[in-house]
């Protein structure tokens, strides 16, 4: 055996003691040797076992991935579901509501072409989704119908029904007092303990506690419609209190009598023509204080 | 070869499988990656990147191939990546050496050599180099270490013949 090979086993402690030395009294291969010894006796610098493993375990962190759960899309699409079905059952229940503030007045247009205009300061509800089955309005305040013919229709008001086939009519319905209007058509009017037919032209007003009054009106439209209220022979108070539905003032009055007869209109266009137009004729004088208060004198 | 080894069984994927892999391998894998780099931080990130890309291929990769795997990455890494760079190795020499040597004149001979020593070893080429310390250091046989480096025990010893006659050839240079 060649003597490079023999090194080798040494190297890799094949060989006995007596051809190790028989090996080393080869000077050549015994310098080979010494090297061999001296390289073993170096050592690598130490190892940072821990520190590399935590990187490791750091880098080998899976990405957060998501599973993806059929579950939950399911029930995702069944929420939607239940939310559109749930929603269409409330919205189809739900009453629409049209509010006017103050000195606002509003057009509305009913599923089956009729019309309202809603006066200031008025609440109308209706059942929209209903509508085919029922054409019944409640109403507080004052509006102006414009019926399309058909079954009939009804405005609801605290003191009163009003029915009709399709016309033209006003209904005012502020706190005792009910006034039907009718301008086209028939009217049919259901107090607490009677019914009240009006005919084109004729109109009602009904005051809680008191007696029924039969008017006539040659309009053809309510004049609140231009912007306008008139009164005929109306105390001073019911005619404060319709000034204030459409100008947001807080009126004072001083020494007057409330129970003054009026006869006249005001415009809800202009507050100071419109205290003009009450107070000229009834001798009074007005003073617009702060910019939502007026006080109301006598003329001395 | 289709031989089945038992200890495919074990499943890299599994950490504590992984975890053993580390254990047993990762303080040579760390020797070998340094004998090539001579850098402790590059030989850091060569052991990490190794594990790491063991872990990405766990289902790829069975048990008994996991050490070759990890040797054959970290030598493609450091020639990626390290092997443009100086290699200034640093061995600490180890007194093992008995009694009877520890006189002051033998130490501060001993101190001189290893110097030398490890000036010889940086005019190695990375691939004697490697193979000689595998053997001397780690202790390991020709056949692991053939084993490791994916080639032949022939070539094995033809680089550490040539890493010994190298190493005697730049020592006598010192002495005389």
């Amino acid at each position: 055996m060649d003597k490079q090979s023999l090194l080798h086993k040494w190297m890799n402690d094949e060989l006995t003691e007596q051809q190790e030395s028989l090996l080393k009294a080869d000077p050549e291969m015994d310098a080979l040797m010494q090297i061999a010894t001296e390289s073993s006796n170096l050592e690598a610098p130490e190892f940072p076992e821990a520190a590399v493993w935590k990187n490791i375990q750091q880098l080998n962190r899976p990405a957060k991935v998501r599973r993806l759960q059929p579950l939950k899309y399911v029930i995702r699409i069944a929420a939607v579901f239940a939310i559109v079905a749930l929603s269409y059952v409330f919205w189809q229940g739900m009453d629409t509501d049209v509010n006017t503030a103050i000195a606002e007045k509003t057009q509305i247009f009913l599923p089956d072409t009729s019309e309202v205009a809603l006066n200031a300061d008025s609440f109308l509800t209706y059942n929209e989704q209903d509508w085919r089955n029922a054409r019944t309005l409640r109403l507080e305040g004052e509006a102006y119908f414009k019926v399309a013919k058909g079954s009939a229709f009804v405005v609801e008001t605290d003191l009163g029904d009003v029915t009709v086939l399709g016309t033209q009519f006003n209904v005012f319905a502020r706190g005792q007092q009910l006034k039907v209007s009718c301008f086209e058509g028939v009217v049919s009017v259901s107090l607490d303990q009677q019914v009240v037919t009006l005919k084109a032209g004729e109109a009602l007003e009904f005051t809680k506690g008191s007696s029924l009054k039969n008017l006539t009106t040659s309009l053809s439209a309510p004049r609140w419609l231009q912007h306008e209220s008139s009164f005929e022979n109306a105390p001073l108070s019911e005619v404060l209190d319709e000034l204030e539905h459409y100008y947001s003032v807080q009126l004072e009055v001083k020494d007057i009598d409330l129970n003054k007869r009026f006869t006249g209109s005001f415009t809800h266009q202009d507050l100071d023509i419109a205290l003009q137009s009450i107070c000229t004729p009834l001798q009074m004088t007005y003073s617009v204080l702060d910019k939502n208060k007026v006080v109301l004198n006598e003329v001395e | 070869m289709t031989e089945k080894d038992p200890q495919d069984k074990k499943d890299i994927c599994q950490e504590q499988h992984y975890n053993a892999l580390y254990k047993a391998h990762g303080q040579a894998l760390w020797n070998f990656a340094y004998y090539k780099c001579g850098n402790a931080d590059d030989a850091n990130d060569l052991v990490q990147e190794a594990f790491v890309k063991l872990w990405n291929n766990c289902r790829k990769v069975s048990f008994s191939k996991a050490r070759s795997f990890l040797y054959t990455v970290t030598n493609n890494s450091f020639l990626n990546a390290v092997a443009h760079k100086k290699v200034v190795l640093n061995y600490r020499s180890n007194q093992t050496s008995g009694i009877d040597k520890q006189s002051p004149e033998y130490l501060l001979e001993e101190k001189e050599y290893g110097k030398k020593l490890n000036a010889a070893l940086n005019t190695l080429t990375e691939a004697q180099r490697t193979a000689f310390l595998m053997n001397r250091i780690d202790g390991k046989k020709y056949k692991e270490i053939a084993e490791e480096l994916d080639i032949s025990i022939k070539a094995v010893e033809k680089r550490i013949s040539q890493a010994l006659m190298g190493l005697k050839k730049n020592l006598e240079g010192f002495n005389k």
